[in-house]
């Protein structure tokens, strides 16, 4: 607990106000938290004499021929607009790829898979044609054109499921 | 008009400086410029060094001006400010000079302050070695720069509880050194008293 007690006296002298009572009352039943306080105050009158370095005369002069170069040159004002205008560009991409994905998406995917899951094989089956079929119809051109191959080969597939299906039942 | 801006705040005449007064910041600049190089040259040691990191600052707070609250203190503002270009530095790997045996001022001759200063510089010089980066600045900060432990927990970037553990445990390391500092008697003094016994 004497370290918790030192920390308070530590935070005192910072604080420069008078000590509370149970700081003096601590101090004055321990000597060794008596000692810490004498050897605590004397290093704060100590420290108040910092060895400050000399600077050049010459210091001055040649921060203010940096700052009024610096005053002079107008890059900071293009970097600055060029700070918020990428982000913002950016952002208003995003934007309007949003609402176009959002204005071109199925209407109700839910309720079409929940009348898969609950069907019986063959209305399975052709249900998931249709769904092929109307997802094809329904995305953008531009991104099922890099896929059409793998459209027809997915709906072959499933045609040929579908056949086995259908030449299997009694 | 000079006379006018050396009557001023430094809040008031940073918020000239915003509204474009390039005296208002030359004014700002006489103040804290032997601040901010002695603060720079406790963390590098190097005259040249603490010289180009001091310029630095003070360019970067010209150009950071419009971000600088008038309603808050500027010094802990400038202050930031260089710590962060002397990390930079530091970062940078520029190896630091050995430290130079600084010069002081004298002011004033009485014999209690000066015995006081030349234990101060003996407990600086033990706290350069001795204290870690943060515990020293923390310290430097405290009485050097007169600041509060809000202020010092602003311009080193850390909380104030941090900044009071940092001030508690750099003054556990140096009470020893304080008593060691009173005990070493400098060498001419001791030849002196030799010579009068």
């Amino acid at each position: 607990m004497k370290i918790l007690t030192k920390f308070r006296i530590s935070n005192a002298i910072d604080s420069r106000r008078p000590w509370s009572e149970s700081i003096k009352m601590a101090v004055a039943t321990s000597p060794e938290l008596r000692a810490f306080a004498e050897r605590s105050e004397a290093l704060d009158k100590v420290l108040r004499h910092p060895p400050y370095p000399p600077a050049d005369a010459s210091l001055h002069r040649s921060i203010m021929n940096a700052v009024r170069a610096q005053a002079e040159a107008p890059w900071p004002k293009k970097a600055h607009v060029g700070l918020w205008l990428a982000p913002a560009a950016a952002l208003l991409v995003l934007a309007a790829m949003g609402w176009w994905l959002a204005g071109t998406r199925a209407p109700q995917p839910v309720s079409q898979m929940a009348f898969v899951a609950s069907s019986s094989p063959l209305e399975t089956v052709s249900a998931a044609i249709e769904m092929g079929g109307q997802m094809s119809r329904r995305m953008p051109t531009a991104m099922i054109a890099p896929l059409s191959n793998e459209w027809a080969q997915v709906d072959s597939d499933l045609r040929g499921a579908t056949k086995i299906i259908v030449d299997s039942m009694p | 008009m000079r006379s006018e801006l050396k009557l001023m705040a430094d809040e008031d005449l940073a918020r000239q400086s915003q509204a474009g007064s390039l005296e208002a910041f030359e004014e700002l600049v006489s103040r804290y410029e032997h601040r901010l190089y002695a603060f720079a040259m406790q963390w590098r040691h190097n005259p040249s060094e603490a010289r180009e990191v001091t310029q630095d600052a003070f360019v970067r707070a010209f150009q950071a001006l419009a971000q600088f609250d008038a309603r808050r203190a500027f010094a802990p503002w400038l202050l930031a400010i260089l710590r962060r270009k002397c990390v930079d530095y530091y970062r940078r790997g520029q190896p630091a000079a050995e430290a130079i045996a600084p010069e002081t001022p004298d002011f004033d001759d009485p014999a209690e302050l000066l015995s006081r200063r030349e234990e101060g510089e003996e407990v600086w010089r033990l706290a350069r070695q001795h204290l870690s980066m943060d515990q020293y600045q923390a310290i430097w900060l405290r009485y050097a720069e007169d600041l509060d432990i809000g202020q010092i927990a602003t311009v080193l970037g850390k909380s104030q509880t941090h900044v009071k553990v940092l001030l508690f445990r750099a003054r556990r390391k140096l009470a020893p050194s304080l008593g060691r500092a009173r005990t070493e008697t400098p060498p001419l003094m001791a030849a002196a008293e030799g010579g009068n016994s």
